[in-house]
């Protein structure tokens, strides 16, 4: 079970500096807007944060633009609101200098590689959505089900509003293991080079009932044909040291969507 | 790994974290928290000053109102056309309350000749009342002469209910010497029926003596007659043929067959026997055919009889019960109650009712 406060709290409490612009093509005024900054949590989603982003730029765009869904890109490639922001930025941490710089569309909406969010509840969804997958993999769902509908509420609202002790007083369950030693399997996601994100099934235990680590993990993966000493992993911004184990990682590490965010590249 | 390889992984992720925190974090933290402010101080601001600028417009407008108008004279000019208009309304109210007036004199006449009307109608009310009023005196006398009369009628009525009481009194003695002289009439009737048995006894008697005495004085006669002489196809004499041999023969029931009729109409013949059944026979062509069997009977059956038309038979039975069936459908028709003692014979009367003998 997750007891380790302090490390929960200093997740908790990872945050970004962002500085929001305005596309230069869009501005409809005669000069162009200030930018806008903002410290936003990394456990949070973009469109949980930008309300304030889009009062500010929607008086020098264009009228007709009124009402658009805004999006966000950085350095020309959009960025997924269904990604936690951390996740985001870790995946561009390499050529980032802060505050990140991000801007800020509401034309243009680029339909192949954006899913299109129209408010909050379908944030919600999508979160309660990824919860429910994360608690299939823990406990084959038996956690989330037998939650009540303000248990959601109250996970969600948590998260929205950035209370640490709100969320956790109900995640706590979700961290329980239930009896057992461990988890079933580790709820995680992979991301390597520009592939679409990977997902095993891993069992936080061995065959022989040891622990395993996050090199473990990586061998199962099939990512160690360049050897350890050349592949990086990041989440939350740090490299967890690779004989951590998988079970403390997935209690602690985890986003608010119960999933290990694992970013893996390859040094040089 | 920065932490350096001898700490925990725990200490080396919490290490990690707290130097990501320094670099990403706590540099730009204060600066974007006071950028905000400063921003949200713009914003209050422009804000203000927007509606400094409405304010001061609208301000504008009213100082141009003002030295626009013409002060006093404007004014009294104003008030002076109020009141007119005050004074052409008071006039206008006067003329509605004269009109007013007049309407509720007319009212008031119409209301003084209804209630003239009314009066008028008393009058004649209290005159029809006072005459009916007579009337009645003249029904109360009436009533009280009636009840003289009703008075006398009933005395005379209790005088006469005496003198019936008294004929009456009378009526019961003559009925009870009736009584007394039917009695005697009746014994000596009684006596005359028993001489006339006598005299036909003695009769009868004398009779047959007689008759003895005849067949006596013939027994003696008879020693003179020759039966001889006597010629064999004598013109007086016919030979009486007397049945040797039955025509038909045939089993009718199981056991004793006790009654057996005739049927007034075709050659039918009726049969009852020990075995509780009424049976039917046509014997027109020789030899007997079965018509029909009337059950219903508890016990055996004692005599059968047709009615006059054949269309009902009739049998009587040892269960103290009498039955009527029709011989066509052969259905049940009458049952009589049940009696004390078994039926012997029975008959239809002529008039087709059931008469039943013992």
């Amino acid at each position: 079970m997750a007891t380790d406060r302090e490390v929960l709290r200093e997740i908790w409490e990872g945050k970004l500096p962002v500085c929001f612009e305005l596309n230069q093509e869009e501005v409809n005024d005669l000069q162009a807007p200030e930018p806008y900054y903002l410290i936003v949590p990394r456990l949070s989603y973009f469109p949980l944060v930008t309300d304030k982003v889009r009062k500010h730029f929607v008086k020098y765009i264009h009228p007709d633009k009124l009402d658009a869904e805004i999006w966000l890109d950085y350095n020309g490639t959009p960025l997924k609101w269904h990604y936690p922001i951390g996740v985001l930025f870790d995946l561009n941490n390499s050529d980032i200098q802060l505050p990140w710089t991000i801007t800020v569309h509401f034309d243009k909406f680029p339909e192949e590689e954006l899913l299109h969010c129209t408010s909050r509840e379908t944030v919600e969804t999508h979160f309660l959505s990824c919860l429910k997958e994360a608690d299939a993999l823990k406990h084959r769902t038996q956690i989330v089900m037998n939650m009540q509908k303000k248990d959601h509420n109250q996970l969600w609202l948590g998260l929205q509003n950035d209370k640490f002790d709100q969320f956790w007083a109900v995640n706590r369950k979700l961290m329980e293991v239930g009896g057992e030693e461990s988890f079933r399997y580790i709820p995680f996601r992979c991301y390597y080079k520009d592939e679409p994100c990977l997902q095993r099934l891993i069992k936080p235990l061995s065959e022989s009932g040891c622990r395993k680590t996050l090199s473990q993990l990586l061998e199962e993966l099939n990512m160690l044909q360049d050897g350890l000493s050349q592949l990086k992993v990041t989440t939350h911004g740090i490299e967890p040291p690779l004989d951590t184990p998988l079970q403390w990682m997935s209690e602690h590490l985890s986003y608010a969507d119960n999933f290990l965010h694992l970013i893996v590249s390859s040094v040089g | 790994m920065e932490g350096g390889s001898t700490l925990s992984w725990r200490e080396n992720i919490i290490n990690q974290i707290q130097n990501r925190n320094k670099e990403q974090l706590f540099k730009f933290q204060d600066l974007i928290t006071s950028h905000n402010r400063l921003f949200d101080n713009h914003n209050a601001l422009r804000h203000e000053n927007l509606q400094l600028s409405i304010q001061n417009e609208k301000l504008r407008s009213e100082g141009a109102v003002i030295h626009h108008g013409n002060g006093n004279v404007s004014i009294l000019e104003s008030k002076l056309l109020a009141q007119q208009e005050e004074l052409t309304e008071l006039h206008k109210k006067r003329g509605e309350n004269a009109q007013m007036l007049i309407d509720l004199n007319k009212k008031l006449q119409e209301k003084e000749k209804k209630l003239q009307m009314v009066e008028e109608s008393l009058a004649e009310r209290t005159a029809t009342n006072n005459s009916l009023n007579k009337e009645i005196e003249r029904y109360i006398t009436h009533k009280t002469e009636l009840e003289k009369v009703n008075q006398h009628l009933r005395d005379e009525h209790q005088a006469l209910q005496l003198a019936f009481y008294h004929l009456e009194e009378k009526l019961r003695k003559a009925q009870e010497e009736n009584s007394k002289l039917v009695d005697q009439i009746m014994k000596y009737k009684s006596k005359t029926a028993e001489k006339m048995n006598e005299e036909n006894e003695n009769f009868l008697r004398k009779c047959n003596l007689k008759l003895q005495r005849e067949l006596e004085d013939a027994a003696k006669d008879m020693k003179g007659i020759n039966f001889d002489a006597i010629p064999e196809d004598g013109p007086n004499m016919q030979r009486s043929q007397v049945p040797s041999k039955a025509a038909v023969v045939f089993d009718a029931h199981d056991g004793v067959a006790s009654a057996v009729q005739w049927g007034p109409v075709d050659r039918v013949i009726a049969t009852g026997g020990e075995d509780r059944k009424v049976k039917l026979w046509d014997v027109s062509k020789g030899n007997p055919e079965n018509r029909g069997v009337l059950g219903a009977s508890n016990a055996g059956v004692m005599s059968v009889h047709f009615d006059n038309t054949g269309t009902y038979i009739l049998a009587a039975s040892n269960d103290y019960a009498a039955r009527v069936w029709t011989v066509n459908d052969q259905r049940l028709r009458v049952m009589t109650a049940l009696l004390f003692l078994n039926f012997i014979d029975i008959k239809f009367d002529i008039s087709d009712n059931l008469q039943v003998g013992f």
